[in-house]
C-alpha cells in the first residue's frame, strides 16, 4: 500500500447500461441466425423457421441500444463518411447493418416462400456477417489494453460462448418447430453453456493474476451467479430436462447468464480505476440509466416481435395470395 | 528561473530576429526558423503544492463542465522516512507519441497534429466513448453537455494566439513547464537534459510527452491507495455545491 487519496476525482462510465443490452441482443441475434443455418442444414427449412424469426426480432432490436449508447446518436452517419480501418468499431459499423439487413431480407424471403436462389445468398450473407459481428464485438473489447479484464485471451472466448448460449436459449424460449429440432437446440445449448463454463473457469483460475483481477473488479457472488445460474444450470437443464417447460427454463437461464456476464464484465471493468487501485461506483440496478436501458430494449424487442408476427401472420399470406388470385380472377 | 517567461521571451525574440520588417506572427506553433515543434510539458513535482490553480484555470479557460476535468492534481498521503507526507501528481492528457486513443476512434475524430498535440474534432465525434476506454491515463471523458469526447488540448487556441497553456500560465510555483522538444534551447529541453525525468505508465508503451521531475516510484504506474477522500465522499453523499436545491438557487 502506498497511501491514501486526499484529493481525487471519479471518472464517469463511458459505456452505459445500454451497451450491456446491445452486446446481449446482438450476440443472441447472431447465435439465433447461426442456429437457423444449422437447423436448416440438418432438419430442413420448417425446423429452422422459428430460429430465423427470433434472429429477425433480435436483429431488428439491436441497433436501438447501440444508438442509445452513443452520446451523439444523431451523428451515426459519421461512421460511413470516412474510412477508419484501424478501428474495430468502424468495421462493426459496417458489419452490423449488413447482418441486420441480410437477416431481415432472408426472413421476408422465407416468409413469402419466394426467391429461393437469392434467399440462399441472403442466408449466406447473414451467417458471414453474423460471424463478423461476433468477431468484432469480442475484438473491440479484447484489444483495449487499458482494460486488463477485457484485454486477455479468455474474455472474448467466454463472451462469444455466452452469446451462442443466449441465442440458442432465445430460440428455445420462442419454441422449437418440432421435437427433433428441440433436441438439437438443447444439445447446442448444453455444448455452448458447458464450454462457456469451462472457458470461464480456465480463464479465471488458470492464471492467478487474472483471478485476482477478476475478484478485485467483480464480486464473487456475481461470478458465482454467472457460473451457476447462467452457465451450469442451462447446461444441466438442456442435458437432463424433458419437455417444453424445462427447455424454456434452460433458455431463460442462458439469456440471464449472458446478461449477467456482460453486466459484470462491462460495469466491473469500467468501475476499476486505471490509475489507482480504487474503484468507482457502478450503476445500480435501480438507476434511471439502467431502468431506461432495460425498458427501452425490452420495448424494442416487443415491438420487433409484433412487426415480425404481423409480417408472418398477415402480410405474407396476403402477399402470397395476391399473384395467385390474379390469374384465377382473370379466368373467371 | 521563471520558465514560462523565458519561453515567451525566447519565442518573441526569435520571431523578431527572423523577420524584423514584418509584423511577427503571434502563433507559437509557427517558429521563425520554420521547424515543426514537438510540444511537451514537464511537471516539476518539487515545486507543485497541490493548490489546484491549474485545475481551475483549465476549467475556466476551456469551459470544462462541472464534474469533469481536463487536468487535475490528485493529492496522496504517502509514507516517507519522516512520516506521512503529501504527494502531488498533476494529471492530464499525455499527448503520447503512440496514442492508443487515435486508432480506437471509428470516425477519425481524434487525431494528432504535426506538432504532436492530440485533439478531438468536436463536430465529428459521435460520443461512442471508445477512446475513453482506450486511454490508460483516464485523461479523457465524455462531456455531459456536448456528448463528445473531451480532453486537454495543450490549450492549442492559446498557442495559436502566442500564449502558453492556461495551466502553465497560472501555476504559481512554476511547476508546469511547457515547450518545444525540438528546440534545444527551450525550457523543457533544458529541463530534460538537466534532470532525471520520468513519465507515467511506461509499461503501456504509449511514449507520453508529459514528463515528471521528482516522481516517486510508487506513483509511476497504478497508485496503490487505501480508502481516503473517495471513501469519505461516498459515505457523506453528494457535496453541497452539487445538491439540486443549490443548483436551483444558482439558476434562479
Amino acid at each position: 500500500m502506498t497511501g491514501i487519496d486526499l484529493i481525487s476525482v471519479d471518472q464517469a462510465f463511458a459505456w452505459r447500461p445500454w451497451a450491456v443490452a446491445y452486446f446481449l441482443v446482438i450476440g443472441a441475434a447472431v447465435a439465433a441466425a447461426l442456429a437457423e443455418e444449422a437447423l436448416r442444414l440438418l432438419r430442413g427449412p420448417a425446423a429452422a423457421r422459428p430460429a430465423l424469426r427470433v434472429a429477425a426480432v433480435l436483429a431488428l432490436s439491436a441497433p436501438l441500444p447501440l444508438l442509445a449508447d452513443l452520446h451523439q446518436p444523431a451523428r451515426f452517419l459519421n461512421f460511413y463518411l470516412g474510412a477508419a480501418p484501424r478501428s474495430v468499431m468502424w468495421w462493426g459499423a459496417w458489419l452490423l447493418p449488413a447482418f441486420v439487413a441480410t437477416t431481415l431480407m432472408a426472413t421476408v424471403a422465407d416468409t413469402l416462400g419466394r426467391w429461393a436462389g437469392p434467399a440462399r445468398l441472403l442466408r449466406l450473407g447473414m451467417a458471414a456477417s453474423g460471424l463478423g459481428v461476433l468477431a468484432y464485438t469480442a475484438g473491440e473489447t479484447a484489444i483495449v489494453a487499458a482494460r486488463p479484464l477485457w484485454h486477455n485471451a479468455g474474455f472474448p472466448v467466454v463472451l462469444t460462448l455466452t452469446a451462442l448460449a443466449s441465442g440458442v436459449g432465445a430460440v428455445l424460449i420462442a419454441g422449437a418447430a418440432d421435437r427433433a429440432a428441440a433436441r438439437l437446440l438443447r444439445m447446442a445449448l448444453a455444448g455452448s453453456a458447458g464450454a462457456g463454463l469451462v472457458a470461464l473457469g480456465l480463464w479465471l483460475l488458470a492464471d492467478p493474476d487474472m483471478a485476482r483481477l477478476a475478484l478485485s473488479e467483480m464480486p464473487v457472488a456475481v461470478l458465482g451467479h454467472v457460473a451457476g445460474l447462467g452457465l451450469a444450470l442451462p447446461a444441466l437443464l438442456a442435458l437432463f430436462g424433458r419437455g417444453a417447460v424445462s427447455a424454456r427454463l434452460a433458455g431463460a437461464a442462458a439469456v440471464w447468464g449472458a446478461l449477467a456476464f456482460r453486466w459484470a464484465l462491462f460495469t466491473g471493468a469500467q468501475a476499476q480505476s486505471r490509475v489507482e487501485t480504487a474503484s468507482y461506483l457502478p450503476p445500480a440496478l435501480t438507476d434511471p440509466a439502467t431502468l431506461q436501458s432495460v425498458t427501452g430494449t425490452a420495448g424494442m424487442i416487443a415491438l420487433a416481435a409484433v412487426l415480425v408476427a404481423v409480417l408472418d401472420l398477415y402480410l405474407a399470406p396476403a402477399l402470397r395470395r395476391g399473384p395467385q388470385a390474379g390469374p384465377r380472377a382473370g379466368k373467371a | 528561473m521563471t520558465t514560462r517567461r523565458n519561453f515567451l521571451t525566447g519565442a518573441v525574440a526569435r520571431e523578431s530576429d527572423a523577420a524584423p520588417a514584418e509584423a511577427p506572427t503571434p502563433s507559437l506553433r509557427r517558429p521563425a526558423d520554420g521547424h515543426t515543434p514537438r510540444w511537451a510539458m514537464v511537471m516539476d513535482l518539487r515545486k507543485c503544492i497541490g493548490c489546484q490553480a491549474c485545475t481551475v484555470a483549465c476549467a475556466m479557460e476551456n469551459t470544462v463542465h462541472e464534474g469533469s476535468y481536463r487536468t487535475h492534481v490528485p493529492v496522496y498521503e504517502i509514507e516517507s522516512e519522516f512520516g506521512p507526507v503529501p504527494a502531488m501528481l498533476p494529471r492530464m492528457c499525455n499527448h503520447c507519441e503512440n496514442p492508443p486513443c487515435i486508432p480506437a476512434c471509428p470516425v477519425k475524430a481524434t487525431y494528432q497534429t504535426n506538432d504532436g498535440i492530440v485533439l478531438v474534432d468536436q463536430d465529428a465525434c459521435v460520443g461512442c466513448g471508445y477512446c475513453v476506454q482506450a486511454c490508460p491515463y483516464e485523461a479523457r471523458h465524455l462531456d455531459h453537455e456536448s456528448g463528445t469526447a473531451d480532453k486537454c488540448t495543450f490549450c492549442v487556441h492559446r498557442l495559436d494566439a502566442g500564449l502558453l497553456p492556461a495551466c502553465v500560465e497560472t501555476c504559481v510555483g512554476g511547476a508546469r513547464v511547457f515547450g518545444d522538444l525540438r528546440d534545444p534551447e527551450s525550457a523543457v529541453s533544458r529541463l530534460l537534459a538537466e534532470h532525471d525525468t520520468r513519465h507515467l505508465k511506461p509499461e503501456a508503451g504509449t511514449r507520453p510527452q508529459v514528463y515528471y521531475i521528482g516522481l516517486d516510484d510508487r506513483l509511476v504506474s497504478e497508485v496503490e491507495i487505501e480508502e481516503g477522500a473517495r471513501a469519505l465522499r461516498r459515505t457523506a453523499g453528494p457535496a453541497p455545491d452539487t445538491a439540486p436545491d443549490t443548483k436551483h438557487h444558482e439558476e434562479a
